[in-house]
């Protein structure tokens, strides 16, 4: 069922830009934890956020992540349309010293393409080798600035 | 209805404001793979951010995030914010980190705003590193850097 004034967008996995002049910024808390094992998990669920063709993103997260036993590294990502991995960094997170805040800018490096519309922005966690941690308490704010 | 002349953007009902206009003048980004850090300060962008601002009296809020990792020997690591490195070199904000070989690598992140820009005038901004100690060596990987440059 189409729904009007809701083109391109699914509010259930898509939460609404709040408009700030020219600049359009989303945010979201995610609390509950996230599982990380070597497959990529999303650090909010199922969801996603949404940014338009022309727009340039800045990201910004917050989380924190522990492990359960021993040392182990994570990486964290940005990920474009659930095929595209914009940035990533790797760090490691000690047992005997959790749990371990960390947070991550980024700025796309180019207008978002004409398609899709709208475009899918991801933060995704994963563990360089197998030992499972949790990350929890994510907050992402992103500033949408239209070229 | 028609107009009323002297109440232009002053009737609410009648004549809704004009768009809030956005005081973000530009951002700029930069990114790097990999910066080793010595006993000396020195950049860890390539190249560092520079600009100029479309109107006098901008400020930038710089944000940067990464890792730091591998140190030999073990030690604290200062990094430093720093508007106009080949100039004035003003530092912005300094923080020191711990990085331990056996719990590296290490995320970091650090924001800061600047003070007025003052004039229109080419302004650049600068992620620096070095050992606290002065001495020995690491490595600062995945940095990136976001500036967002807003009128007052």
């Amino acid at each position: 069922m189409k729904i009007a004034g809701l083109k391109g967008r699914s509010p259930e996995t898509y939460p609404s830009h709040r408009a700030s002049g020219l600049v359009y910024t989303n945010s979201e808390v995610y609390t509950d934890p996230v599982s990380l094992t070597t497959t990529p998990a999303n650090l909010f669920g199922a969801g996603s956020f949404a940014a338009s063709p022309g727009d340039r993103v800045i990201v910004m997260y917050s989380g924190v992540i522990s492990a359960s036993s021993g040392s182990i590294l994570v990486a964290i990502s940005v990920v474009l349309d659930d095929a595209t991995t914009l940035y990533t960094y790797e760090f490691e997170v000690a047992a005997s010293n959790l749990p371990l805040p960390f947070s991550l800018v980024f700025e796309t490096p180019a207008a978002l393409a004409a398609t899709p519309d709208p475009h899918a922005i991801t933060i995704l966690g994963s563990t360089v080798s197998g030992t499972a941690t949790v990350a929890a308490n994510g907050s992402i704010v992103l500033i949408s600035t239209p070229s | 209805m028609s107009k009323v002349a002297g109440i232009h953007n002053k009737s609410p009902e009648t004549y809704p404001q004009a768009p809030t206009k956005s005081n973000v003048l530009q951002t700029l980004r930069g990114v790097n793979a990999s910066a080793p850090i010595t006993g000396s300060f020195a950049s860890i962008l390539s190249p560092f951010i520079s600009f100029i601002p479309s109107m006098a009296g901008a400020y930038a809020t710089v944000m940067v995030s990464g890792i730091i990792q591998s140190p030999s020997p073990d030690g604290e690591m200062t990094l430093r914010i720093v508007l106009d490195p080949s100039g004035s070199d003003i530092v912005e904000l300094t923080s020191i980190f711990e990085v331990q070989a056996a719990s590296t690598p290490v995320p970091f992140s650090m924001v800061v705003e600047t003070a007025s820009l003052g004039a229109i005038a080419p302004q650049s901004i600068d992620v620096q590193a070095k050992t606290t100690s002065g001495s020995g060596t690491a490595t600062a990987a995945d940095i990136s850097v976001v500036v967002i440059v807003t009128s007052a």
